[in-house]
């Protein structure tokens, strides 16, 4: 072996990362005014549409491809499938931040690989300021909540809703918790579970204390003291929920009420009725791309995910966004209040994510 | 891969003289063709290859992740630096949690390991088949899961230790998972096969006439293993040490599980924080990620001073040896009794967890109720699932791809690192184990980076993710490798050579069998774990490419706890026949005769 191959080896390797570092044309997808491919279909409604958008779908291929962070994406792909045989849809799934960081590479490469995202409202509102997504102005809109709607960029299919639920057997009948305030009560030391990440519904729970309840911001932090000291973290929701089922400890504080509904249903002994208010609601959505490569497929499947997609979306005990979705109730009782997360706790997201952590770790207390 | 593609090169041709004299007073033209010539033999282009593959490999994340910290705010700054230590981070005694929690669970994993290996390959010991499973089945189960089964096992108002063992026999529950011996036990389990798959590839190639010496000098046998046994495997537990030390400071799959839940934080919940913000603060992660590059460098160095005098533990020279087990005589029973405990510990008790759970519709603990509602559904779900079968095969493509890329890469690194003077080794060394260290995130925006901007067609297919791989275990690869290497006395390759075999007939007929149960051994890790790889994954895959542990992330992230479970025993089934081939397959190739089960 010559000495001097290992140094020109590693120099060669140098270079080669160099070369790959100074070539990238970060111009992106996003900021040429391309134009708009989902124009021919503005106008169009009804039967007509879809029957274009189908047409139109299969001569670009006949696939889909959806980038998603949804764990039932499953269930819409099936129902999309029957509704649309000719269509197939090729689904990327990941966690919320791998679906963002997939469509900013992708797009910063000038390179995006997909038509459609469905993923949590932070991801889209991040991706939407990035001028990624065409805003969705088609049919299904209509019959949409108000609340779905709102989002410029995106729009709104289901919901998730942090609840407070509770095991049956640890916690005797009648004595589940009735306010968030109880929580504090000493009674429940080492009863409670938080979950680690979940600063987004710490923040939301904060601010709708202080605005909502026009409670002081100290004795809200007071408030949230106590409970920790009561609290077990865990990581993650599942672990939580599993854990909560096993009756490790009696309630978890911030569980999605799907998690709950599922295990019931199986017959674990957990509960999140009678609510504990108020019940945190973050939006879950779709949105279009705005360099998609299908644009026709993406339309079609947003329609339909909007619309008929909603059933399948109340059928894996989500909360659809449509107003009225036939054969399905509810499942958060009539006059329980509900507070959506707040826009503060996207604009603010650093500052939620280190007091929630501060707070965990008592770093708040001694301070 | 970029190996050498070598048509040009004289194929095993003449014996090639590693440093002759240039050729003296001959024309310029002739002598740059010489020159040539000599530099484009299929050794410079094997060796040359393969360091600048593993050099590329380790330097993109490198590369990107030292752009992030220092550069990301414009100019060059320390920043990232004060906002990841400062404040009230708490960062200084994280890391004292960390480096506690590290070092006991490498200090118990090794000892776990070495004592496991010595009494496998050396002693008489009976149950030996045992062995096989406990060397794998913690490495196949997925941290996640392991750590759960163990709450399931060791909480104190639910675990079925003290709810079924303790309570009805002592009254008491000793037992609390939740506290930093449990975190250590749990993760030590855990990690004992990365200790034992490299102990045992060393204790197969001792030379025991040392021993024997030593015994005819009148010394006993505790005195023949504390002074002549142990010292003598000394690379293989360094580098053993080395590994599960860094593995540990930089996992939270434990701490996460176990450690938060009594309030002990360690030191990557730092960079789980900084992770999961939007916008990911990549500044601050990589300052973290720097400061555990730090320890990892030193702990290179420090290994390399350790073996500084690298002939003591040349025990593969040119005289035949033949490992004879010890007979443990009346600590037979014994031995058996210590084998089967271990085995229950960790084997039989998490396994059995999840074979449980995975009869369960969700977990409870056992009771009449329980054992009623028991069913095959979650089985049925695993079968059912429409991309199980694609992402076994992918998960096998790139275990069996990965494993075979990087042991032959890392098995021509570390020679070049331990055999030749060539300047920079060192660095090539410290170099192949940065990837340790590197957030697997940060691995996956790294490469996404470079191969969306590259013309080759890779981004998108399960080449990239192959490229991922090697780059992840390419530590592993070089801490097997250079372990096994470590041993080989370089004097059956001077023969070779003096008897005319050319430097790729030397290294592929002597080199490379005689390090085989190392290469076997590394192999072997890098396929399982491979198997549960996620944190790259999951950025860089694309649909139809699914592997294994993208489902199992699906079904956790769904909150199937049970499914998973079931999804979890089908992978160990899998896992464990597919290695019992490949050592069936790798003694062929090895050593002969010292397969001991």
């Amino acid at each position: 072996m010559r000495p001097g191959a290992l140094t020109a080896g590693l120099l060669a390797a140098g270079l080669v990362l160099v070369g790959c570092g100074s070539s990238p044309a970060s111009s992106g997808g996003s900021g040429k005014a391309a134009s708009d491919p989902y124009a021919p279909y503005a106008s169009l409604t009804g039967a007509q549409r879809t029957q274009k958008l189908l047409a139109d779908a299969k001569s670009e291929g006949g696939v889909l491809d959806l980038y998603t962070s949804n764990t039932d994406i499953q269930d819409l792909v099936d129902g999309f499938k029957k509704a649309y045989p000719g269509v197939k849809v090729n689904a990327f799934r990941a966690n919320s931040e791998t679906v963002l960081q997939r469509v900013l590479q992708e797009d910063q490469a000038g390179k995006p690989q997909n038509d459609v995202v469905d993923t949590n409202d932070s991801e889209l509102r991040s991706m939407d300021k990035q001028h990624v997504l065409t805003p969705y102005d088609g049919p299904s809109k209509a019959g949409l909540r108000p609340s779905a709607t709102t989002f410029g960029g995106w729009t709104a299919e289901r919901f998730n809703a942090f609840v407070v639920g509770w095991n049956t057997d640890v916690i005797p009948q009648g004595q589940p918790p009735k306010t968030f305030a109880d929580l504090a009560d000493p009674k429940w030391k080492g009863k409670l579970s938080l979950e680690v990440g979940d600063w987004d519904w710490y923040a939301s729970m904060h601010t709708y204390l202080t605005d909502n309840q026009h409670m002081s911001a100290a004795d809200v932090d007071a408030l949230f003291k106590k409970i920790v000291a009561n609290s077990k973290v865990t990581k993650g929701h599942t672990v939580q929920g599993e854990l909560l089922s096993a009756g490790q400890f009696g309630v978890a504080l911030s569980v999605y009420s799907h998690t709950i509904d599922k295990a019931a249903k199986k017959g674990a002994p957990v509960a999140w009725r009678p609510t504990v208010q108020p019940v945190i609601l973050r939006p879950n959505g779709v949105g279009l791309m705005a360099h998609a490569r299908h644009p026709a497929a993406a339309l079609l499947w947003t329609d339909w995910v909007l619309s008929a997609g909603q059933q399948a979306i109340a059928k894996s005990l989500r909360i659809p966004a449509a107003t009225t979705v036939k054969g399905y109730t509810d499942p958060i009782p009539a006059g329980t209040t509900t507070y959506n997360v707040p826009e503060s706790a996207e604009t603010d997201s650093a500052k939620w994510n280190a007091a929630y952590d501060a707070l965990l770790r008592g770093v708040a207390k001694t301070g | 891969m970029a190996i050498a593609p070598a048509p040009t090169a004289p194929r095993g041709g003449e014996p090639m003289p590693d440093d002759g004299p240039a050729g003296d007073g001959a024309a310029t033209p002739g002598r740059a063709v010489r020159l040539l010539r000599r530099l484009l033999t299929f050794q410079t282009l094997l060796v040359g290859g393969s360091v600048v593959v593993v050099g590329y490999l380790a330097l993109v994340p490198l590369g990107y992740l030292f752009h992030d910290t220092f550069l990301s705010g414009g100019g060059f700054s320390f920043d990232a630096f004060s906002r990841a230590y400062g404040g009230d981070s708490q960062s200084g005694s994280m890391m004292l949690n960390s480096l506690w929690f590290a070092f006991g669970s490498a200090a118990l994993a090794l000892l776990l390991g070495t004592a496991l290996a010595y009494v496998q390959v050396r002693t008489d010991t009976p149950f030996k088949g045992l062995f096989f499973a406990a060397s794998l089945v913690p490495l196949i189960i997925p941290g996640i899961l392991y750590a759960t089964s163990w709450i399931f096992l060791g909480d104190p108002t639910i675990g079925l230790l003290n709810t079924l063992v303790f309570k009805p026999l002592f009254g008491a529950s000793p037992i609390n998972i939740f506290s930093v011996w449990g975190m250590i036990w749990v993760q030590g389990l855990h990690l004992a096969p990365v200790a034992f798959l490299l102990m045992v590839a060393a204790f197969r190639a001792m030379d025991p006439s040392l021993e024997e010496s030593a015994a005819m000098s009148g010394a006993g046998r505790g005195t023949i293993l504390w002074r002549i046994t142990l010292p003598l495997v000394r690379p293989a537990m360094i580098s053993g040490a080395l590994l599960m030390f860094v593995q540990s400071l930089e996992s939270f799959e434990v701490p996460g599980l176990l450690g938060l839940q009594n309030g002990t934080y360690v030191f990557t919940s730092r960079i789980y924080f900084v992770l999961r913000a939007y916008p990911i603060d990549y500044g601050a992660a990589g300052a973290y990620a720097i400061g555990l590059l730090a320890i990892a460098a030193a702990g290179v160095l420090l290994s390399a001073w350790l073996q500084r005098s690298s002939r003591n533990f040349q025990t593969v020279t040119g005289k035949a040896f033949r490992p004879r087990p010890v007979e443990l005589g009346r600590a037979r029973p014994l031995a058996g009794a210590a084998v089967i405990g271990y085995f229950l510990l960790t084997v039989v008790l998490p396994i059995a967890v999840l074979i449980y759970a995975s009869l369960l519709k969700y977990y409870a603990v056992p009771s009449r109720k329980a054992i009623k509602t028991m069913s095959l559904n979650n089985y049925r779900e695993v079968l059912h699932t429409p991309l199980a079968f694609t992402a076994l095969k992918n998960s096998l493509v790139l275990g069996v791809g990965a494993a075979t890329v990087v042991m032959l890469l890392t098995a021509i690194v570390s020679w070049v690192v331990l055999r030749t003077k060539a300047p920079g080794r060192r660095l090539l060394d410290m170099l192949a184990f940065t990837p340790i260290v590197i957030p697997g995130l940060v691995l996956g925006l790294a490469l996404s980076f470079v191969y969306l901007r590259s013309s080759l067609p890779i981004y998108g297919t399960l080449l990239i993710l192959l490229i991922s791989y090697c780059t992840r275990y390419l530590p592993y690869g070089m801490r097997y490798s250079s372990a096994a290497m470590a041993q080989i006395s370089p004097e059956l390759e001077e023969s070779a050579a003096v008897s005319g075999a050319s430097w790729f007939q030397t290294f592929r007929r002597v080199v490379l069998p005689l390090m085989s149960s190392g290469f076997l051994a590394g192999w072997v890790y890098i396929l399982v774990v491979s198997f549960r790889e996620l944190s790259s994954t999951i950025l860089l895959y694309s649909p139809g490419k699914e592997v294994l542990s993208v489902l199992i992330w699906e079904q956790f992230e769904n909150g199937q706890f049970t499914t998973l479970a079931a999804l979890g025993v089908c992978m160990v089934v899998i896992l464990v026949l597919l290695v019992s081939v490949a050592y069936r397959l790798g003694a062929r190739f090895g050593l002969q005769g010292d397969s001991t089960n």
